[in-house]
Formats: structure tokens, C-alpha cells, sequence
């Protein structure tokens, strides 16, 4: 829809590698001059390289132009599998030697298994090293492991194919759309405040949100020009219709001002929280 | 069932449905024949499409694009030492020698039988097995997986045989290479430099080029401008007789052809191992069980048989395991996941069950789009394979354009082509110095799978995660692989003595 609100034409690149690490950089260093823009998963992808110290990430979040997002509605939440008996929280907690499946020690799903063990004094270890949902969801399947933290939004299909049982737990403040029954983890437990600002920090860098982007030193009409041109499309009807029917988890859009001071905020966050956020998540890694 | 299968058949005899299948086969092929550029490449341009249509016009066309990637790949991998798909690169070992030496029109008909076989048997066994399929994959833990892997692993030694010692430093370094990139368990940065192109690890493609093409390619032109058949001094480029020969050879090792297409099938229905290790795998078995396994490499059509067998063969499994478990087996698999899901079905147990004729028809169009892709393939076979005749002087120059347009076509990306020439350099020096460089790829494709599921292996289960019956079964087959030959051979003379006596 780009070339009907702005003119012209729009070549799209998929450029892969790096979690969306190779192309932010590449757009970060394309010439300034309006005519290059890129799109990938804001919290995973762009921030939180940055915030944990990764030296591939070759970009400042502050000189960047941020020209809109789309936020995605669901949490990550607990499921389990249904090769195991427990079905409940309380389950878990009568239970030794649990076992969750993650993807890497700094995947979203590691930091909320590791936060969820935590506020309920769970006897669990997380296995790293899995592909992602769908390897993950098989794992939960052959009993392999007890089960998992995966988007809200992802799950149903697992539960169809039989693999994983309905959350057990919403990790965030309230309760997902997606699974309105599923209680969520501050109405479940009373959170200490680092546990609390554990979460905040977790959902600001590990959320699947869509942000575009362009390079630093745009003249300003410009910017101006590609942040109307976004709003133009979010606001338009054909592109909802489409949004809702094929992206239904995308429904918060976001201006380029707002995610502007988004950026900022995340960035505010002091380096002890993170510190805690890494150690938490090392204890209870399988293999540290 | 029954009922199923009529339906399903009914789908199939719907006119509209072939318009939509022939388009996806001409698309496959020509996808597939273009180095680099895979059907799997195809499959991702045609995604956002899939919102357009209807179910029966998109799964068609999809189905028979993917199907058939692999038979139009091997014909640049038996022609010109290019592997058209990754999943192409074992076929070249022996396919393009056998070009080289006038015989490239028996190799592409064997390739394309094989493929044609391949393509379309195993669907019968998919559909007969359905029921099995849930077992088996629910049977097989990443547990079970470390000692798979493993088992491919150890068939760097049967490409390595005759220099042992240059074969395993070959395999050791392609192990070294896989570590290149973020560990799959740890996410630590490995050889990476800060260059974020390095975390996903060296891409196919490119190093699949340098090792493979590169090398003849560049002998070729040291060696003069005269044609790959005047210098191998054969008589002449075989007809439309030479075709037929490489069919009837596939029908003479018929055991060879069923073994590696079920090798390719089970390996297929293992979500993440892929064609890439089945066609190594049957490459070795073959090598191990032949009569002659010191004419491998040299241009032996049992080494075109195996691998082609296997990859069209993946196929139907890596689709069924799609299907059942709403569990991608390949990358081409996580494609129609996506499409189905856009479709509106919910791949699951339930394909197998309530949407059973829609999994029938989908199988049924896989072996129908393989046959038709045969069909069309087998008699242009022989005008393809005169390319031997072309001089050096003109065939090298464009080999060498495909060869940089398909590395960076992958990903189109610069560093694409730095790659390439660091590992044509490779494969040149490796060829020099009799390093082997099939041990070399097979590590590299392999090691990353084998750390992965390693180190989740010691996690679920400690050190010992391998005293479990799958696992064991499996260090036994490998050890009677290996002692098979030299127990015949040990028993053969001691009863031969005891006649003599």
C-alpha cells in the first residue's frame, strides 16, 4: 500500500540473519535520503540487541527515524504438555525435576519460564537449544519436556494438533484476549517489585511488535512525508480488513512520534534491572 | 478411508485443478534448474498470493512446484557440476563425471527416473502408512535424534575411504565450519567478528558453489578451451539410447532405488533433518553396500540413483509430518504450513482423521506432479547432455556467471560472493592436495544438527541420554554396516578353505 499513499514504486528485500540484526544495520548505513526505509520485530530484533551489549548491532536507537509500529496484542503465556498429568499451577509446584523448552538462554520464553518458576517456587529447569514454537510444541508432545512459555497468539494451533494444553498462566498485567480465562500473573500472585519491573522490562524487549524505520539525518519534510504515509495506511479500511483476517495479533498501531518516546523510555530502564533480569534467567538454565 | 480416497480422487479429476498443476510444474522446474534460485524460493514469492485463491487452486500449484524442484536440479548437478538445490550436491560426486565422460545423457536418465520413482512410490507408502506415521514420529525423541545424526555423520568415513586420515581432517574442518555463528544452545557468538551476517552461520549456497562447481570449472579452463568430452577422450555424447540406459539402470539396482527413496522418506518425515543429510546418507550406504564402491566418484550411476531417489522421496514424508502434526520437516515444509494456515485449514491430527481427503489429494498430486515432471524431463535429457561437447572457452564463462548469480541470489547479499571465493579456494586446494571435499560439506550440513540436538540430548537425559532402545538399534545397524563386508569376507574364505580341505 506504500506506492498508493506516497507514489512510485516500493522494492521490498528480505534481507535474514541476525534475528533482523543485519538488516537494521543496513538500513541504519543506507543514504539518507528518504528513499530507504526497513521493517522487523521491534523488541527482539532491534532493542534488545542494544540493550544487552550485542556488538553486532551497529545502530543508535536514538539517532534512528522511527516512523510507526504495529503492536502486537498478545502476551507469552505457560502451557503444558499433554504427554505429562499436571494441569494446574499447583501441579507444578508439588512436582520435582520439571522440565521447560526454550529456544536460546535469552529468549523471551527463558525470562518468563524463569520469572513464572520464581513467583511460584517451582522445582524446574529450562532446556535451551530448541528451533522455536512448532519444535517446542513437538517436544511438549513426545513428553520430552514438561512444557513451555510461547505467544498467546501461537498457541492454538498447537492445542489443535494435540501437543500443548491451554495456558496455564498469562505472563503480563492482565488478562490476554486471546485466552480470557487463563489468569494472569499479577492477578495470581502478589509480585515483588523487582518481580514487577522484571515483567515490565520483559515485555518492553521481548514482544513480537513490528516497528519501520529509516536511516539517521532525513531531511525533516521527509520524515514527516513516510510518518503520514504510515498512519495513512494503518487508518485505511482495506488494510485493516486484511490486518484483522490474516494478522489478527497486530492491533495496536503506534505514530512514529509515539514510538519515538517509546524508544526512549526502554532505553531509560538502568542496566541493574537488566543484570537481575540475565541472573534470573541463569538460574534455572539446564546448562549454565 | 474409502470414502477419503474417492473424494479425493474426485478433486483430482477436475479440469481446473491441472491448469493450476501445470503452472506450478513449469515454475518448479524452471525454479529448480536455476542454480541458487530453488523451488523453495518459488514457494515464498507465491506465499502472498495464496490469499487470492482457493483452496484447490493454490495447493495444486504449490504441491507440484515443490515436487518437483529436485529432478530439475539435478540436471545442472549432472551437467555441470552445479548442485540446482542444495539437496543436489551428492548427485554431482558421480553425475558429473559420468558428463564428462559422454555418458551425462544415461546419468540424467537415471537421475530423472530415479527422481520420477522417488517422487511418486513413496506416496503409496505414505498413504498406506498413515496410520503409522503419528507412531513413529512420537517414538523418535531429539534423545533418539543425537544418535541419527550421528549415524549420518559416520558416513564421512565411507566417503573417505582410500585416504582415511585426509577424509577425516576434511570432515573435522566442515564440523568447524557449522560452529560458525550463534550456538544453537548458548547463543553465544562463534567466529562471528561483530558481523551479524556470520550469526545465522555461512549460508548454503555459497559454500555449496565453491566446494562443488567451482573446482572443475576452474580445471577446465587451466586445462585449454576444448570441450569436458575431448579431454576425457570418449567417443561421443550418448543419445536418446543413453536416456533409456540410465532408466534401465535405476530398474537393474532396484533394491538400491527402494532402499534409499524409504531412507528418504523416514528422513523426511523427521521434522528438522532434511534432504540435505538423507541424500549424504544413501550416498554412503550405497558407496558401502556396492559391489564397486572404488568407482565412486568416478562416475558410477549408482551414485546418481541413491541421492535422487532420496530427495524426491523426502518429500512426501517431510508434507505428511506437515499435515499430521502441524510440524514443519523442511523449510519448504514451514511454507505450506503458512499457506495452509492462510488457507484456513489447522494442520493436526485431524488431517489424518476428519480432513483426510484433502491430506489424499494433496499426496496424490505430489506422485501425479513427479511423473508429469519425469515425463517432460526424460526426453529433452539427451539434447542437455550434449553441453559436454561445448568448448571449455565458452562453457566456462557462463558456468561462471550462473555460479556468482545463484550464491548471491541466495541472499542476496555481497558477502554471499566473498563466501563463494573463499570456499572456491577451498575446494581448488582441497582437489590439489587430495583432501576430500564431500567429507568436508558433510560436516558442515551435519555438525549443526549434531551440536543442536547434543546438547539438548545431555540436558533432557545426561551423559548417558543414549542408553535407550532407539538409540541402541541404531549403533548396532551402523555397526553391522560396517562389519558386514569384512564378516562375509571372513566367513566366505574360512568355508571356502573347509571345501578346498
Amino acid at each position: 500500500m506504500w506506492p498508493d499513499k506516497v507514489g512510485g514504486a516500493m522494492v521490498v528485500k528480505n534481507m535474514p540473519g541476525g534475528g533482523s540484526l543485519v538488516a537494521t544495520n543496513f538500513v541504519y548505513q543506507a543514504k539518507p535520503d528518504g528513499l530507504t526505509v526497513g521493517t522487523a520485530n521491534l523488541g527482539s530484533g532491534v532493542i534488545s540487541p542494544v540493550i544487552m551489549g550485542d556488538a553486532g548491532a551497529k545502530y543508535d536507537l536514538k539517532k534512528m527515524n522511527w516512523i510507526g509500529a504495529y503492536l502486537s496484542g498478545g502476551s507469552l503465556v505457560v502451557t503444558l504438555s499433554t504427554a505429562k498429568p499436571y494441569k494446574t499451577v499447583k501441579d507444578l509446584q508439588a512436582a520435582k525435576g520439571l522440565k521447560f523448552a526454550s529456544r536460546s538462554p535469552t529468549a523471551a520464553s527463558t525470562t518468563y519460564a524463569a520469572l513464572f518458576f520464581e513467583v511460584f517456587g517451582i522445582d524446574a529447569k529450562i532446556v535451551t537449544g530448541y528451533q522455536g514454537g512448532a519444535d517446542m510444541a513437538l517436544a511438549a508432545k513426545r513428553g520430552e519436556v514438561d512444557g513451555t512459555v510461547m505467544p498467546a497468539s501461537g498457541l492454538p494451533v498447537y492445542i489443535d494438533a494435540g501437543g500443548l494444553q491451554k495456558p496455564v498462566m498469562n505472563m503480563d498485567f492482565a488478562r490476554s484476549e486471546y485466552f480470557p480465562d487463563t489468569p494472569s500473573l499479577a492477578e495470581s500472585a502478589k509480585l515483588t517489585p523487582q518481580q514487577e519491573s522484571l515483567l515490565r522490562l520483559q515485555n518492553a524487549t521481548g514482544a513480537s511488535d513490528k516497528a519501520v524505520f529509516a536511516p539517521p539525518g532525513i531531511a525533516e519534510d521527509r520524515v514527516k512525508l513516510m510518518r503520514d504515509a504510515f498512519d495513512k495506511i494503518i487508518g485505511d479500511k482495506g488494510f485493516k480488513t486484511l490486518n484483522e483476517k490474516y494478522f489478527p495479533i497486530w492491533t495496536r498501531p503506534m505514530s512514529g512520534a509515539e514510538l519515538t518516546e517509546y524508544i526512549d523510555k526502554t532505553l531509560a530502564i538502568p542496566k541493574s534491572e537488566l543484570d537481575a533480569m540475565s541472573a534470573l534467567s541463569k538460574k534455572y538454565l539446564a546448562v549454565k | 478411508m474409502f470414502e477419503a480416497m474417492v473424494q479425493a480422487l474426485g478433486n483430482i479429476a477436475s479440469p481446473t485443478i491441472w491448469v493450476w498443476v501445470s503452472v506450478g510444474l513449469i515454475a518448479g522446474l524452471l525454479l529448480g534448474i536455476l542454480p541458487g534460485i530453488s523451488s523453495l524460493t518459488g514457494l515464498t514469492l507465491f506465499l502472498p498470493f495464496v490469499f487470492r485463491l482457493e483452496p484447490m487452486q493454490a495447493l495444486p500449484l504449490m504441491v507440484s512446484m515443490a515436487s518437483v524442484g529436485y529432478t530439475a536440479g539435478s540436471i545442472t548437478a549432472v551437467l555441470l557440476g552445479i548442485p540446482g538445490e542444495p539437496a543436489n550436491a551428492a548427485t554431482i560426486l558421480d553425475g558429473f563425471p559420468m558428463t564428462q565422460k559422454g555418458e551425462g545423457s544415461r546419468a540424467l536418465g537415471a537421475a530423472i527416473t530415479a527422481s520420477l520413482m522417488g517422487g511418486a512410490v513413496p506416496v503409496f507408502l505414505a498413504l498406506a502408512m498413515v496410520w503409522a506415521v503419528m507412531p513413529i514420529i512420537m517414538a523418535v525423541t531429539s534423545m533418539d535424534m543425537v544418535v541419527v545424526i550421528a549415524a549420518g555423520l559416520v558416513v564421512i568415513g565411507v566417503v573417505a575411504k582410500g585416504a582415511m586420515l585426509k577424509g577425516v581432517i576434511s570432515g573435522g574442518i566442515g564440523l568447524l565450519i557449522s560452529s560458525i555463528g550463534l550456538a544453537p544452545m548458548t547463543g553465544v557468538p562463534r567466529f562471528t567478528f561483530d558481523m551479524p551476517y556470520l550469526y545465522d552461520g555461512l549460508h548454503l549456497s555459497p559454500v555449496a558453489m565453491g566446494l562443488f562447481a567451482v573446482p572443475p570449472m576452474i580445471e577446465l579452463a587451466l586445462e585449454g578451451g576444448e570441450s569436458t568430452l575431448a579431454r576425457s577422450g570418449a567417443a561421443a555424447v550418448k543419445g536418446m539410447a543413453g536416456a533409456w540406459e540410465g532408466a534401465r539402470d535405476v530398474f537393474r539396482h532396484w533394491w538400491l532405488w527402494a532402499r534409499s527413496s524409504f531412507i528418504g522418506y523416514l528422513f523426511g518425515l523427521m521434522p528438522g533433518v532434511g534432504a540435505n543429510s538423507a541424500v549424504w546418507v544413501t550416498y554412503g550406504i550405497a558407496k558401502q553396500s556396492s559391489k564397486h564402491p572404488e568407482t565412486f566418484g568416478t562416475g558410477n550411476v549408482e551414485g546418481v540413483i541413491a541421492p535422487e531417489s532420496a530427495n524426491n522421496a523426502k518429500e512426501s514424508g517431510a508434507l505428511l509430518t506437515t499435515l499430521a502434526l502441524g510440524i514443519p520437516g523442511s523449510a519448504g515444509g514451514a511454507i505450506f504450513l503458512a499457506a495452509f494456515i492462510m488457507l484456513g485449514f489447522r494442520p493436526g491430527p485431524s488431517m489424518l482423521t476428519e480432513q483426510l481427503d484433502l491430506s489424499l489429494t494433496i499426496l496424490i498430486l505430489v506422485a501425479l506432479a513427479n511423473i508429469i515432471a519425469g515425463a517432460i524431463c526424460f526426453p529433452v535429457a539427451p539434447y542437455l547432455a550434449s553441453i559436454a561437447r561445448v568448448p571449455g572457452r565458452i562453457l566456462v564463462p557462463v558456468v561462471f556467471v550462473l555460479i556468482f548469480v545463484a550464491a548471491y541470489a541466495s541472499s542476496g547479499q555481497m558477502a554471499d560472493i566473498v563466501v563463494l571465493l573463499i570456499f572456491s579456494a577451498v575446494g581448488v586446494a582441497a582437489k590439489r592436495h587430495g583432501y576430500n571435499i564431500p567429507a568436508l560439506f558433510l560436516g558442515y550440513i551435519l555438525g549443526e544438527l549434531f551440536e543442536q540436538y547434543l546438547f539438548l540430548g545431555l540436558q533432557l537425559g545426561g551423559p548417558l541420554f543414549f542408553i535407550r532402545p532407539i538409540p541402541l538399534v541404531i549403533i548396532f545397524l551402523v555397526a553391522l554396516f560396517f562389519a558386514y563386508r569384512p564378516l562375509k569376507g571372513a566367513i566366505g574364505s574360512r568355508f571356502g578353505r573347509a571345501r578346498t580341505a
